[in-house]
């Protein structure tokens, strides 16, 4: 890593598993309950910032969800694997304000749950976008194309 | 007698409608790249204006809807709304691919498909953006339409 700051040992001793899938970029595996650490050693060391939330569903039984963090060319991104069925994933807010909008989006496309967030509401989807309905879980059951149409 | 001036008067109207269109631009979900080329139609550079096609402010001035993008769930009564509220004759432009029937947002979660499955379209100009030739051919047809003419579904072949 270009950035010496990078909290290596911290980040190592709350992290399940390290990978570089290429050049410049990083990858660990965290449990939740760990996250909120990991995100404030960096933030303490003041190394990169918080470039995307993501979520990913590959189908299995655990979905994953990403935190970006860069800086200049590089890339470290937190992996906290949950539940499918029950996924839970604690908020960044208390230390990054303006995740807010990243876990909004969280909740709202893939139905994760952000403990201690304190917004409520859709952010993104339709006013009539039917309760319960996640658009980007595999095995989303969409609304028809005319469903409800005025 | 009545029916002399009655038709005089919608000879009148539709010679004014003919030499003057004022249109009206939605954007239902667009990717903003067809309104670009709309406003490069409407400003001086392709300028449409010195053949009297004009922004209209209010649906309720409007004899043309140009519709760009896709419809998406979030837009639809909008959509419906504008157009229920222009006057009649009342027509319909669906501007790019996305217009015409999704585009790259086809079968996207939050689109309900192209202008067409909601308002009946009278032309159609396909591109990802159209240029402001294509849009200009557009209203040329549409115009013909207007005046009764044939109006061609498309180039000639080739022989």
């Amino acid at each position: 890593m270009v950035n010496p700051n990078l909290p290596s040992a911290q980040l190592a001793a709350l992290s399940l598993e390290e990978s570089q899938p290429a050049p410049h970029r990083l990858d660990l595996r965290l449990l939740p309950e760990n996250l909120l650490a990991a995100v404030q050693a960096l933030v303490t060391a003041r190394w990169g910032y918080l470039s995307a939330i993501i979520g990913l569903d590959d189908g299995e039984a655990t979905l994953e969800v990403l935190y970006v963090f860069c800086d200049g060319p590089e890339v470290l991104t937190l992996r906290l694997p949950t539940p499918r069925n029950n996924a839970q994933v604690p908020t960044l807010t208390s230390i990054i304000p303006s995740a807010v909008l990243f876990e909004r989006e969280l909740r709202e496309m893939f139905g994760v749950q952000v403990q201690g967030l304190a917004a409520q509401g859709p952010l993104f989807l339709a006013d009539d976008w039917p309760p319960e309905v996640f658009p980007l879980l595999k095995d989303a059951a969409l609304p028809g194309r005319l469903e409800g149409t005025a | 007698m009545q029916n002399l001036i009655l038709n005089a008067l919608e000879k009148a109207k539709t010679w004014a409608r003919l030499n003057s269109p004022w249109v009206l631009h939605y954007n239902s979900g667009s990717c903003n790249g067809c309104d670009i080329e709309l406003l490069a139609t409407i400003t001086p550079r392709y300028d449409v204006e010195r053949f009297g096609v004009k922004l209209a402010g209010s649906p309720r001035h409007a004899d043309v809807l140009i519709a760009t993008g896709p419809v998406t769930r979030q837009s639809r009564d909008r959509l419906l709304r504008i157009y229920q509220q222009m006057p009649e004759p009342r027509y319909v432009m669906a501007l790019g691919a996305c217009a015409l029937g999704g585009g790259v947002f086809h079968n996207c979660y939050n689109t309900l498909g192209g202008i067409d499955a909601f308002l009946p379209v009278d032309v159609y100009v396909p591109g990802c953006p159209p240029r402001p030739e294509a849009i200009i051919n557009g209203v040329v047809l549409l115009l013909q339409k207007l005046k009764g003419e044939a109006v061609p579904h498309g180039e000639p072949q080739p022989a």
